[in-house]
C-alpha cells in the first residue's frame, strides 16, 4: 500500500460550488463549466415547476385521505432536477423514497409512483423502460443497487452511470459505505449523490458525522467529494456533469454532497416546527431554487409570460391527471401480493398464500395452518 | 346536484381523531378542488385539508375547537352531477412518448416536452397484456390496475400482444362502462365483500355503503342479508319512542336520549367533553385507583440546611437555575438505589426491576398535568439534574416537550408545594410503585437540640403499591430522602 497521488486531490472545495448566486447572477467556476444551451435552460426550469406542482399535488391527496403517507420534495427541486437532467438514456438512477422530481427527468408518470404510498401497488411503472428503480424505503439500500448495477454493467461491457440518490440520513447507515467502498475499490461508474437537506427525520446533520462534510467521506474510499449548492440547478448541473464524465470515462465512482434543504416536514406525518425554527426556514425560503433560477433567466431573457403559463398550465394538466390516475384507486387482489416474488415459491410461502386465499374466500375469518401446525422457533 | 361528504382521513399514519382549529370555508362557499376548507389539529402537526370535490359547502361538520373522528364527515359538498368526476374529464388523453425523444405536442408549443410522460403514443404496461389466471375474474372480471382504464375489450391472451390503443384515463371509482346512459354505477367494495355478498344472495347496488368513499363493507352486506331479522333502523327507534301524550312520570330508557346525540346543555350547566390531555388523565388517574391498592406515609422535615445548600450552590453555578426539587430529586435517586423496589412496577405475576432510574417531574401546564421524564437520573450530577428539570418543565409550558420526553418514567415526584400546600396523598404514576409528594418549604417552630427555633420545615409524603412495597420499605425510602434533606452530609454518604 501506498500513496500515489495527492490525496488531497479528493477534498471537496472549500465552499460548496455555486454558479448562481442568491440573487440568481452568474458567475462560472474554474473546473465546472458549464455546456447548456438556452432549450436546456428552459428545461431545467420546467422540470423544477412541474416537480413543485406535482408535490403539491401529492400532499393534497394524502391530506384527502388518498395516500397514507407523502415525503415531500419541496426546495430539493434544483438538486434532483439538476442532477438528473446530466443524465444520458442508457444511464440509471436508484432513488430513495423522495425523489418525485428525478422521477419525473427519468419520464416516469408522476402518479405511478403514489401507488407505493397508497398501498395498491409497490410502484405502477417498470423501471428498465425508464432506467429508474423502484422506490427504496429502507434508508439507504438503493446505494448497493446502483454500486452492484454498475459493477455488473462494467463485467458486461454495458457502457452506463448510475447514480445512487440518497440523503444526509443515509450517511449514518452502513449501506452506503460498502457501497462506496466497493464502487471505489472496483472503479464503477457510480455516482453517490447526496441531498444534503440537514436532517434525517428530526436528527440535524451535526447528531450524524463528526466530519467536516459529508462530501469528506469521499477520500476515506479514495473516490474525490464535491460539494455543490444543491439549490443552485446550474451549480448541481456543472458538478454532476463532472462526476458523471469522469465515471463514463473509466475514472471510477464520487461522492457528490448537494447542500439543499427540505421546506416540508420529513413526511406528512412529520411536524417539523417541533425541531426546527422560523428562523432557519426563513433562511432557506431564501434560497429558494426555482426563484433563483427563474431571476437568471429573467435577466437572459430566457423567460417570458408566454413560457411561463405554458408550463404553468402544464404543471396544472400534469396535478389533474395524477390525481384522475390515483383518487380511490382500486386495492385489487390480494393475492398478487405473491405473484411476484420468487420463480420457484418455497413450500412456506405457499401455505402463507393458500393461508390467505382460504381467509379470503372464507370472509376473513382467521384461519389457522392446515393440520394445526406451528414454525419451530 | 348530489351532496358529497368528506370523510375526515387519517392524516398521519395511524390517527385517529382531530380537533377543528378553523374553517377556511362556510356554507354556501363555492370550493374548487384542492381549495383547504379547514385547519384540523392532530396528535402529530396543524395542517390545512384541501377539498376533493368542487362544489358548493353544504354543510360544515364540528365546530371550532371540536373533534372529530377519522372516518366520519367533515365536509358535505354539492357537486355538480352525481358519479361525475370530480376533475376536467375533457382533458385531453396524454400518452406516453418514448423516453428521451422529443416530441411535438402539437399545439406549436414552445417544443419544450422533452422526455417521458408528454404527448404522443399509447401507454403500454407490460403487466395489463398479461392474462387474468385462471380461476380469477367472474362477472365483474379481473380487478382493474391502480390508474389504468378499465378494458373496454377482453385483455390481449398473449404477453406479445401489442398494446391496443385506450381511452383516456377513467377516474377510478368511476362507472367503467363507457356510454353516457349505461348502466348505474358499480357499488364500491373490495373483492372479498363482493364474493361474500354473492355467497349470501346479496346484490350490492343495494347495500348502503358505510365504509370510506361510499364503499361497501363486509359488516354492511351482513347487516343487510340478515335485515329481515331486525326491524330497520327508523322501525326501531319507533319502537322505542314513549307514546304520545304520556302524561305518566314512568321513565323508561325510551325517553333518555337517544345514544350517539349530545343532551341538550342545561343552562344551569356547561357540559365540557373530556378529551385530549384532559382524557388521557382521566384515564390513567382512574386506572392508578382502580388496580392499585395504595398506602400512604408521610414525614415533616427540617429542610433549613437544603435551603442553605442551595443558596451556596447557586452563587457558585449562577448558570443553572438550582431549585429545592432539584436536590430532592438527587436524594430520590440515592433513595431508590437503596430501595430498588420503590422504583419497580408489577406486571402480572412479576415485580419488574429497571436497572435505570427515570424521574417523572408533575408538571401543571396550560394544557393540564403533564409528567415530563428525567431520563438516567441515576447517572446525571445535581447540576445536570437540575439543568435538565429546568429544560423539560419549560419545554412542557411551552408545549414544545416531545412525546419521547413525556413517557418511560420508573419513578414520579409531585411537587404540590408549588401551589403553597403543605401536604397532599397523591396517585400514584400507573404502572409504577410509588410517588413521592413535596410540600411547600415555610417557616416553622421547631425542636432543635431541645430548643424552639424557627426553622424551614417542609412535609413529604409517598403512595406506593402495597402489593409490591411493605410499609418497612416505603418508610425506609422517605426516611432515607428526608435525611438528606435535613442533613445534606448524608446525602453525600449515600450517593
Amino acid at each position: 500500500m501506498g500513496i500515489d497521488a495527492d490525496p488531497s486531490d479528493l477534498l471537496p472545495s472549500a465552499e460548496p460550488v455555486r454558479l448562481l448566486d442568491e440573487t440568481g447572477t452568474l458567475r462560472e467556476v474554474d473546473g465546472f463549466p458549464l455546456d447548456l444551451k438556452e432549450d436546456d435552460h428552459r428545461a431545467l426550469y420546467r422540470w423544477m415547476v412541474l416537480s413543485r406542482r406535482v408535490d403539491r399535488q401529492a400532499i393534497n391527496l394524502q391530506r384527502q385521505g388518498q395516500l397514507g403517507v407523502y415525503a415531500s420534495l419541496l426546495g430539493q427541486e434544483a438538486a434532483q432536477v439538476g442532477s438528473a437532467y446530466v443524465l444520458a438514456e442508457q444511464d440509471w438512477a436508484f432513488p430513495s423514497y423522495r425523489e418525485m422530481g428525478v422521477a419525473l427527468v427519468r419520464g416516469v408518470d408522476p402518479a405511478s409512483t403514489l401507488h407505493l404510498f397508497r398501498g395498491t401497488w409497490f410502484a405502477d411503472y417498470d423501471p428498465h423502460r425508464h432506467n429508474f428503480g423502484l422506490p427504496s424505503i429502507p434508508i439507504g439500500t438503493q446505494a448497493l443497487h446502483a454500486a452492484g448495477y454498475a459493477m455488473a454493467a462494467k463485467l458486461d461491457g454495458r457502457d452506463l452511470v448510475t447514480v445512487a440518490y440518497f440523503g444526509d440520513g443515509a450517511t449514518s447507515e452502513g449501506d452506503p459505505h460498502e457501497a462506496m467502498n466497493f464502487a471505489a475499490v472496483y472503479d464503477a461508474a457510480c455516482v453517490f449523490f447526496v441531498q444534503n437537506n440537514q436532517y434525517a427525520i428530526s436528527v440535524p446533520l451535526s447528531k450524524q458525522t463528526k466530519a467536516p462534510t459529508i462530501a469528506h467521506k469521499a477520500i476515506g474510499y479514495g473516490m474525490p467529494g464535491y460539494r455543490v449548492d444543491g439549490n443552485d440547478v446550474l451549480a448541481t448541473c456543472a458538478v454532476m456533469r463532472k462526476a458523471v464524465d469522469r465515471a463514463r470515462n473509466g475514472g471510477g465512482p464520487s461522492l457528490v454532497e448537494a447542500v439543499t434543504y427540505r421546506m416540508e416536514s420529513h413526511t406528512t406525518a412529520d411536524d417539523a416546527a417541533r425541531y426546527r425554527t422560523d428562523e432557519e426556514l426563513a433562511q432557506w425560503r431564501r434560497r429558494d431554487p426555482i426563484a433563483r433560477f427563474e431571476a437568471f433567466l429573467n435577466a437572459e431573457g430566457l423567460l417570458d409570460d408566454r413560457l411561463r403559463e405554458e408550463i404553468d398550465a402544464e404543471a396544472e394538466r400534469l396535478a389533474t391527471r395524477m390525481r384522475e390516475a390515483v383518487y380511490d384507486a382500486p386495492h385489487g387482489d390480494p393475492m398478487e401480493l405473491f405473484d411476484h416474488v420468487y420463480v420457484d415459491p418455497p413450500a412456506r410461502f405457499a401455505e402463507q398464500r393458500d393461508l390467505l386465499r382460504r381467509e379470503l374466500g372464507e370472509g376473513g375469518a382467521p384461519a389457522t395452518p392446515a393440520g394445526g401446525e406451528r414454525e419451530a422457533s | 346536484m348530489t351532496t358529497r361528504d368528506f370523510l375526515l382521513p387519517d392524516l398521519g399514519e395511524g390517527l385517529t381523531e382531530a380537533e377543528i382549529v378553523g374553517w377556511l370555508v362556510a356554507v354556501g362557499d363555492t370550493v374548487a378542488v384542492d381549495q383547504p376548507l379547514a385547519e384540523v389539529e392532530t396528535a402529530k402537526a396543524v395542517v390545512e385539508v384541501p377539498s376533493p370535490f368542487a362544489g358548493t359547502v353544504a354543510t360544515l361538520h364540528g365546530e371550532v375547537g371540536q373533534e372529530v373522528a377519522v372516518g366520519s364527515p367533515l365536509v358535505s359538498i354539492e357537486v355538480d352531477a352525481p358519479d361525475a368526476p370530480d376533475l376536467s374529464a375533457s382533458l385531453v388523453p396524454e400518452t406516453q412518448g418514448d423516453q428521451g425523444t422529443v416530441v411535438d405536442d402539437g399545439d406549436g408549443g414552445s417544443g419544450n416536452v422533452l422526455v417521458g410522460y408528454g404527448t404522443g403514443g399509447a401507454r403500454t404496461s407490460r403487466r395489463r397484456a398479461r392474462t387474468a389466471p385462471p380461476g380469477k375474474g367472474g362477472p365483474s372480471g379481473p380487478p382493474r390496475r391502480p390508474g389504468t382504464p378499465a378494458p373496454t375489450a377482453p385483455p390481449p391472451t398473449a404477453a406479445t400482444a401489442p398494446p391496443a390503443p385506450l381511452p383516456p384515463p377513467a377516474p377510478a371509482g368511476a362507472p367503467s362502462a363507457p356510454a353516457a346512459a349505461g348502466p348505474a354505477p358499480r357499488p364500491l367494495a373490495t373483492p372479498p365483500v363482493r364474493k361474500l355478498a354473492r355467497d349470501l344472495g346479496v346484490d350490492l347496488a343495494e347495500v348502503p355503503p358505510t365504509g370510506p368513499h361510499g364503499t361497501v363493507t363486509r359488516d354492511d352486506v351482513h347487516a343487510w342479508a340478515g335485515r329481515a331479522a331486525v326491524p330497520p333502523a327508523e322501525d326501531y327507534r319507533a319502537l322505542l319512542a314513549p307514546p304520545s301524550g304520556n302524561g305518566g312520570v314512568v321513565v323508561t330508557d325510551a325517553d333518555r336520549t337517544p345514544l350517539g346525540s349530545a343532551p341538550p346543555n342545561d343552562v344551569a350547566e356547561e357540559r365540557i367533553p373530556v378529551r385530549g390531555v384532559r382524557r388521557a388523565i382521566s384515564e390513567k388517574m382512574s386506572r392508578s385507583r382502580r388496580e392499585i391498592p395504595e398506602a400512604t406515609t408521610w414525614v415533616d422535615v427540617d429542610a433549613t440546611a437544603l435551603v442553605e445548600l442551595r443558596a451556596r450552590l447557586s452563587a457558585r453555578h449562577p448558570e443553572t437555575r438550582i431549585t429545592p426539587l432539584a436536590i430532592v430529586l438527587r436524594a430520590v435517586v440515592a433513595g431508590l438505589r437503596r430501595f430498588p423496589t420503590v422504583n419497580a412496577r408489577l406486571d402480572g405475576d412479576e415485580i419488574v426491576v429497571p436497572r435505570s432510574v427515570h424521574l417523572g417531574v408533575a408538571a401543571q401546564t396550560d394544557r393540564g398535568l403533564v409528567v415530563p421524564v428525567i431520563r438516567d437520573a441515576d447517572r446525571r450530577s445535581l447540576l445536570d439534574l437540575a439543568a435538565e428539570l429546568t429544560r423539560l418543565t419549560g419545554a412542557a409550558r411551552d408545549g414544545s416537550v416531545t412525546a419521547a420526553e413525556l413517557t418511560g418514567s420508573t419513578f414520579t415526584v409531585t411537587n404540590y408545594g408549588a401551589f403553597g400546600v403543605d401536604g397532599g396523598s397523591a396517585i400514584i404514576n400507573h404502572p409504577e410503585a410509588a410517588i413521592l409528594g413535596v410540600g411547600r418549604i415555610t417557616d416553622r417552630p421547631w425542636v432543635v437540640d431541645g430548643a424552639l427555633e424557627v426553622r424551614k420545615v417542609c412535609q413529604l409524603s409517598i403512595a406506593f403499591d402495597h402489593r409490591i412495597i411493605d410499609g418497612g420499605e416505603a418508610a425506609g425510602f422517605l426516611r432515607l430522602v428526608a435525611d438528606c434533606v435535613e442533613d445534606p452530609d448524608t446525602l453525600l454518604a449515600a450517593l
